[in-house]
């Protein structure tokens, strides 16, 4: 699968080990995967990845985002955010691109589309921008 | 008779139906349920859009309802709450916003969605055979079985 977030485990340069449990804030400039339980905020331009046995409490901003385990806080990427077959999240998604593989359980709001998950992205929603019916909505005749 | 199990689209009860109908009267609340697939290449505005079958918004379609289907597909615009009991997938070119429930999402690269979601198996009623059907069936196979 070339078009998806990479997780081969010499790609991480932080990992929190499956018996470790931490709170605070993580500000780095590369990939973290997450095996255990973290609270707290991520902040980063790499990926994050929480592996199946992981669990995230959590605030990320990051460049993307490859869920398998659990999520409950907001997901700000500026690419990409995967959620595998077994990821299950409870917050919002911003991202420009999203891929939410069958399986997967998601429950929050979403925004995505090309350059909503860019940093200082236009807060204008492009989906707003849709061109409205110039006319009244009409019943159609199908039902 | 290939018979298929679906969902009233008005009552979520369970229905039976011919694998070739276009509609049904729904026995349970007496709603009309379309049940053939429907592909929309033009411009719908309705308060509500449902099939209990496959529906595909094509890139000239622009539909303003709220959206009920088995399994759908967005390559245009689209603006309402949507409830797919299977997967809904939004092509690159489309542009949605709304609500989403369903058992499965798949945004492509450069699709455009604003709105809530509510993703994964546990979100959808699952269509099943009703009983009469399962029972119809059973004595079907046991008579096959008997000859």
């Amino acid at each position: 699968m070339a078009d998806s977030i990479s997780t081969k485990p010499e790609e991480f340069t932080t990992v929190i080990g499956p018996d470790a449990q931490f709170k605070g804030e993580l500000t780095f400039q590369g990939a973290v995967r997450v095996d255990g339980q973290f609270e707290g905020s991520i902040q980063t331009s790499g990926k994050v990845f929480v592996s199946k046995g992981g669990k995230l409490k959590a605030e990320v901003k990051s460049g993307s985002v490859a869920l398998e385990g659990q999520v409950d806080g907001n997901l700000t990427a500026d690419d990409r955010v995967e959620l595998r077959a077994t990821a299950q999240l409870r917050g919002d998604v911003r991202a420009a691109k999203l891929l939410v593989v069958e399986g997967a359980s998601f429950v929050g709001r979403c925004e995505v589309g090309p350059n909503l998950g860019a940093p200082g992205a236009p807060a204008t929603r492009p989906a707003d921008g849709v061109a409205r019916p110039a006319a009244p909505p009409v019943a159609a005749a199908r039902h | 008779m290939a018979v298929r199990h679906i969902l009233c689209t008005q009552c979520d009860l369970p229905l039976d139906v011919d694998e070739t109908a276009k509609s049904v009267n729904c026995r349970h609340c007496n709603t009309r349920v379309i049940t053939e697939a429907m592909v929309v290449a033009e411009y719908v505005a309705v308060r509500r859009f449902a099939t209990a079958n496959r529906m595909r918004i094509t890139k000239k379609g622009i539909v303003y309802a709220a959206v009920r289907a088995d399994a759908l597909e967005v390559e245009g615009v689209l603006q309402g709450d949507v409830v797919s009991l299977s997967s809904i997938r939004i092509a690159k070119s489309a542009q949605v916003k709304g609500s989403l429930r369903g058992a499965s999402l798949s945004l492509e690269p450069g699709a455009t969605f604003v709105g809530d979601v509510a993703i994964g198996p546990e979100q959808v009623p699952r269509a099943e055979p009703t009983v009469d059907g399962a029972l119809a069936r059973e004595a079907a196979a046991r008579e096959a079985a008997g000859r």
